[in-house]
């Protein structure tokens, strides 16, 4: 299994542990398998568990209608807890749970996001307001959810991924890239950087020392953003492109 | 002990339908992850009965009646 296989696998392994409730130790044994089965048993794990729940979600989600949006919040923070949340968000009405998330502690926020499926909540994100998101992205990225993170950032508009960018150091960027699924997005996001940006994450790979991340990142470019990446690394850190075409990434 | 086809049918009680490609586990392998699944079902019916009565305690005493009833308590 190469690096970029198995890193993967880990990061799946760790976001079905989040799911089971256990720690990533105890299921370590999945490592060894592909990243896509481990994803897709975590996918399945979450439908399983969203089905046996579904009637106690329902009523939840029913008594959410009843009570204002401010008491509900206050409700989802001091006697649900994240977990729930996570599960029960997606039955609730679109409209009514944006108005319940956007009073959210960031934090809040961002722990229930470790445990939502992205699947079923796109639309809620999609509805939050920008500076919500943001916020709950920093506390996600500072805690190491970067899975989290570029999963949820397939249901963003490129203008909010760009204000996330923004407060996120060029590691964690990287470190986020690695897990986005699609190239197409990843590859507009990378043309709306400005090129000091793109360079400092480029650098990243080799100041922070996640070659695995960066050589990953370039090589799933289009070739006009990669062409880019070249031209800005000729001039700003020419060494790059040696270290880069050491590891497997010719520019 | 139950070959590694019985240990992935456990597996397949408690999942239904199994992604491809996990035949790679062993049967214990196979069998610890369906106990795991099986308690975090059971976890998350505690804690959503658990919620259901936490949420009674947090919403003001006029509006317990209509919460009561949505939760069916």
């Amino acid at each position: 299994m190469s690096e970029v296989t198995r890193a993967a696998a880990l990061a799946e392994v760790v976001r079905l542990a989040a799911v089971l409730g256990v720690e990533p130790a105890e299921v370590a044994y999945l490592e060894d398998l592909d990243p896509g089965t481990v994803r897709s048993l975590c996918e399945r794990t979450i439908d399983v568990l969203h089905d046996s729940g579904a009637e106690g979600f329902r009523r939840i989600a029913t008594a959410a209608r009843v009570i204002p949006a401010p008491l509900a919040a206050s409700v989802a923070e001091r006697a649900l807890g994240p977990v729930s949340c996570a599960l029960i968000a997606g039955a609730v009405d679109s409209g009514k749970a944006v108005d319940i998330a956007r009073r959210l502690r960031p934090e809040f926020l961002a722990a229930v996001a470790v445990h939502a499926d992205p699947r079923r909540i796109g639309e809620l994100i999609g509805g939050l307001p920008q500076e919500r998101i943001v916020r709950a992205a920093v506390v996600l990225v500072e805690e190491g959810h970067h899975v989290t993170v570029a999963r949820l950032a397939a249901s963003l508009h490129l203008t909010v991924v760009h204000a996330v960018v923004d407060e996120i150091g060029d590691p964690d960027i990287l470190r986020t890239a690695f897990f986005l699924d699609d190239a197409a997005h990843l590859d507009g996001i990378a043309a709306g950087l400005a090129d000091e940006r793109l360079v400092g994450i480029v650098r990243a790979a080799r100041d922070a020392e996640l070659w695995m991340e960066g050589v990953a990142l370039v090589a799933r470019l289009s070739d006009a953003q990669r062409g880019r990446v070249g031209a800005l690394v000729d001039v700003h850190e020419p060494s790059l492109r040696g270290e880069l075409a050491a590891r497997g990434l010719h520019l | 002990m139950a070959g590694k086809k019985d240990q992935l049918s456990a597996l397949r009680v408690e999942l239904g339908d199994l992604p491809p490609g996990l035949d790679g586990l062993t049967a214990e392998q196979a069998a610890h992850l369906a106990t795991l699944v099986r308690a975090a079902k059971e976890r998350q019916a505690e804690r959503l009965a658990e919620g259901a009565a936490a949420t009674l305690s947090v919403v003001p005493r006029p509006l317990r009646g209509p919460v009561r009833r949505a939760l069916g308590v």
